[in-house]
């Protein structure tokens, strides 16, 4: 089913609001919502669900308008960010609930619960007797999964849910809700503030920030096309760069793997000091020069530490460079430019006319 | 929320549907329900503390006056009032004097029978207090403390030890124990940390189990009733011998007096007291 | 006395002449002795002095008859005050459970307020209230007057009866139970209300599936904790009297003690209340605590 959402809004005192929220979601894809804590992204979320009203705007499932129906009556269920599992049923209890609330018979509910839970994998043996608490977090996850997608909902809605396992589980579970939503083939959102999970596992990622859409698209489309600064500093690990190109003043957004650390320079020109470092056009894309500091080892390569005039990034290399001045390549196409800001605008022009 | 059952179909924010007002209404119903049950009794003791003549079947007072509450001023009513407001204080200071260190000792050291000690204080409030109260009165006739204030007192105490001991012990551990040992490690004394240090930081909890203690003093009836009367009245035995006397409007009267300093503690309290101070305080 | 400074003082007590273990240790039951004595002598003693005089006669004999005797004069007062006290304990957690629901569902502050009131007002003030509140010439009745709704000749009358008594010792609980179930309700966390909701629960699934069985204990001890105070309360039932001639068991202990003077008998009817909240306590302990 199609869902979606047209010049939806909500405020908020603090601001944690959504503004003119205008997004369809695929048929049977994966959505991802990511953005930084408060930028509405929770906001836009529980208006799905029904648990927020929206002060405008309205929500479409395939068509019938569910903006201000209650919770029940829209077909969308959730996956809670601590799996609100209820503790005082049993694993059997918490999966049948939605089913029991809507006085399906015995037997029917027995053969979808166990259905349901034989394509999430948990043993349906013993669900009758155990409890959530009996299972491990990865279990847990399965099980608020299952208790979401017994009732057969139209979209299926996920809160940060991988965000209390350790990174190892974090991993292999990315793998399974992929695995599970695409054989149940449902509509899903999934909201998130990581990045790398968004882009990992999502159709499509939607970026969020300030209660509005920065971005919209598959997730090689924002990572490598990104439309503003925002989506450029905001996904990878970036960096910002306040910059000479030629005559003009610009912010560079840098990725750490994108930057190749090149030959040795014998000193550092006066042009890559102070506060606007030159940025030099050459074969294939741009050149700068700078002066690494010091280099962290992150298992698979070498993080160096970079400093151009005030300004230091990051920069990954296959082997160790010692301490020195060096030439720096960054293929035109990884290169992300963006005017500056108008305070720092001011502050550039000066400096240029200078 | 408050459209679960309603908007099955969509109705935007500003609408008012039937339903709507439906369940306005009902909850205006359960509101006034509500404020009828829990004021009626007490507003019923307003009007007649007010009501100077009154006979049945006249809905409503046939005189208002004042006179009974000038009473408050003369006579036994006053010396009820003094009495148990005196009693009252002197029950908080003892109570906190002999309380405090021992909660302090409870919260921080593992002393040998710590839980028998807890479960003692907590004995006189689990247990129905009358038929214990009235071998406790045997044995102070022995010594000849009933009739006497100090009986009352005793009595008094033997039931509020209790909320000061068990507020104070969770409001010490409460208190970190690395604020004192930051304190020693500086050259203090124990002595001196406990003062300097712990005591400052446990003033609400002072406060709040005080009051406590206070109002448990006030409004005691049975110890009052066996130890003290008929030769020592508290206000609350003082109430009940007027009740049973239908003299409703001297009854009244005290009771309204009775119940102002815990309202106005209740008025006044409301964010300062824990919820767990309390519920401490329900079991009079 | 922690541990570490326990060892320190017995290696210095070996040289010392009087070993300061023993004086921390006097120091301790100096600060103890005070309230202890004052429960102990008090409380305690009394309390047990009423089992041993349960089985003595006046001239010091043990028997059993002063149970008999109780049991021949009380045995109706007992099952009334069983009866009475269930009754009030049913609905006050009837009461509690279905308004700390809606209050922890969307918030009431004048409501929560208002309920909070019964629990800073004195037992005997209740008893008094509620009689003339409840009395055939009392307040309500006189309220209720003008709407017609009854013969002003032939009034009911609630104060005098077990109504009268159930309502007010429910009326004077209601602020505890309510105070204690909110703030078990308002523990439970939000996601498990809203999973539930997200599933198509309604108000009253969400109290009766969510709240209550996850605020199972602190309910547990309201109930407890209330059923002995309401069992064992003697003020409010000394006020409101009872017109069918049935007592609450303190009543009767209290007239055995200053009518009678038969502190045999007294002694028996108050060991027997000892039981009941030990009995309720223990129900407690293997019900709610162990589940």
């Amino acid at each position: 089913m199609q869902i979606r959402i047209e010049q939806l809004t909500k405020t908020y005192a603090n601001q944690r609001g959504i503004n003119q929220i205008d997004l369809t979601l695929p048929e049977g894809g994966l959505t991802a919502i990511v953005g930084p804590s408060g930028c509405g992204k929770t906001t836009l979320l529980r208006t799905l669900a029904g648990l927020i009203k929206p002060d405008s705007g309205a929500i479409r499932f395939g068509g019938k308008d569910v903006t201000y129906a209650p919770p029940q009556h829209r077909g969308a269920t959730m996956v809670f960010q601590n799996y609100a599992l209820w503790p005082h049923m049993s694993v059997f209890d918490n999966i049948a609930y939605g089913l029991k609330l809507r006085r399906t018979p015995a037997a029917e509910i027995e053969r979808r619960v166990t259905e349901v839970l034989r394509r999430v994998e948990i043993d349906p043996a013993d669900v009758k007797k155990r409890h959530p608490q009996q299972y491990s977090g990865g279990q847990q996850q399965r099980i608020a999964l299952a208790r979401a997608l017994v009732v057969q909902p139209h979209l299926l809605l996920m809160d940060e849910p991988l965000s209390n396992l350790d990174a190892k589980v974090r991993q292999r579970l990315r793998v399974e809700i992929r695995n599970i939503q695409q054989s149940f083939g449902i509509t899903a959102l999934y909201v998130t503030h990581d990045q790398e999970e968004a882009l990992s596992m999502a159709d499509y990622v939607v970026l969020m920030n300030e209660g509005r859409i920065e971005q919209a698209g598959t997730p090689k489309e924002v990572y490598y096309q990104p439309s503003s600064y925002f989506t450029a500093h905001f996904l990878g690990d970036s960096h910002t760069l306040h910059v000479r190109r030629g005559s003009e003043t610009r912010r560079l957004v840098v990725r750490s793997c994108d930057m190749a650390i090149g030959s040795r320079a014998e000193q550092l020109p006066a042009s890559a000091a102070g506060e606007w470092p030159l940025v030099e056009a050459v074969e294939g894309g741009w050149q700068l020069t700078g002066e690494v500091t010091n280099h962290l080892f992150i298992g698979s390569s070498y993080r160096h530490m970079v400093r151009v005039g005030s300004q230091a990034f990051f920069a990954d290399a296959d082997e160790a460079c010692e301490p020195g001045v060096y030439r720096l390549h960054l293929p035109a196409e990884r290169a992300y430019w963006f005017e500056l800001e108008e305070s720092a605008a001011g502050a550039g022009q000066r400096l240029a006319g200078a | 929320m408050s459209t679960e059952t309603a908007a099955v179909q969509p109705a935007g924010p500003g609408v008012i549907t039937g339903a709507r007002w439906r369940r306005l209404l009902l909850r205006m119903i359960l509101m006034a329900g509500a404020l009828f049950l829990i004021m009626g009794p007490l507003l019923s003791l307003l009007i007649w503390s007010f009501a100077e003549k009154w006979y049945w079947p006249s809905p409503w007072p046939l005189e208002w006056g004042t006179s009974y509450w000038s009473k408050v001023f003369e006579g036994k009513m006053m010396d009820a009032l003094i009495s148990s407001f005196l009693i009252a204080i002197a029950v908080t200071v003892i109570c906190l004097i002999i309380s405090i260190p021992l909660s302090y000792m409870l919260a921080r050291y593992r002393i040998p029978g710590r839980t028998i000690l807890l479960l003692l204080f907590l004995l006189p409030q689990a247990f129905p207090q009358l038929p214990v109260f009235s071998n406790a009165m045997v044995l102070m006739y022995r010594w000849d403390l009933v009739g006497t204030w100090t009986g009352v007192i005793l009595i008094h105490l033997v039931g509020s030890v209790v909320f000061c001991i068990w507020t104070m012990v969770s409001v010490f551990q409460s208190i970190p124990e690395s604020m004192e040992e930051a304190s020693t490690m500086l050259g203090a004394s124990k002595l001196r940390s406990f003062f300097t240090i712990t005591l400052p930081l446990a003033v609400p909890g002072v406060i709040a189990s005080s009051l406590l203690v206070f109002l448990y003093s006030l409004d005691e009836f049975t110890g009052s009733l066996l130890i003290g009367a008929p030769f020592k009245t508290t206000l609350p035995v003082f109430m009940y011998n007027a009740a049973m006397g239908y003299e409703m409007q001297i009854a009244s009267v005290t009771a309204i007096l009775l119940m102002l300093p815990g309202i106005i503690l209740l008025l006044m309290m409301q964010k300062f007291m824990k919820s767990e101070y309390l519920s401490a305080f329900g079991r009079v | 006395m922690n541990n570490a400074q326990t060892a320190r003082a017995a290696g210095k007590a070996r040289t010392a002449k009087i070993p300061s273990s023993i004086w921390k240790w006097l120091a301790g039951a100096g600060i103890a002795a005070p309230a202890v004595s004052i429960v102990g002598i008090f409380f305690v003693y009394p309390f047990i002095q009423s089992l041993t005089e349960s089985f003595r006669t006046e001239d010091g004999t043990y028997t059993l008859a002063n149970y008999s005797k109780a049991f021949r004069l009380y045995a109706g007062d007992m099952w009334f005050t069983l009866w009475v006290s269930g009754l009030s304990l049913g609905l006050l957690l009837l009461l509690s459970v279905l308004l700390g629901g809606l209050l922890r569902l969307k918030t009431a502050s004048l409501v929560e307020f208002l309920f909070k009131i019964p629990l800073f007002v004195p037992f005997v003030v209740v008893g008094h209230a509620m009689r003339v509140f409840l009395a055939p010439h009392g307040t309500l009745n006189s309220a209720l007057m003008p709407l017609g709704l009854y013969d002003p000749d032939q009034v009911p009358s609630i104060a005098f009866s077990t109504a009268g008594l159930v309502l007010a010792l429910v009326w004077k609980n209601i602020g505890f139970a309510l105070l204690l179930v909110l703030g078990a309700f308002r523990g439970v966390d939000n996601s498990y209300l809203e999973a539930a909701r997200n599933q198509g629960a309604g108000s009253f699934r969400l109290i009766k599936d969510i709240l209550l069985p996850m605020g199972r204990g602190s309910i547990g001890v309201v109930a407890v904790l209330t059923f002995s105070s309401m069992m064992g309360s003697f003020s409010i039932p000394a006020m409101m009297g009872s017109a069918d001639g049935k007592q609450m068991l303190m009543v009767d202990l209290y007239y055995q003690i200053v009518y009678q003077q038969d502190y045999g008998v007294a002694n028996a009817l108050g060991v027997i209340s000892y039981l009941v909240s030990m009995g309720a306590a223990i129900y407690y302990m293997k019900k709610v605590v162990k589940a």
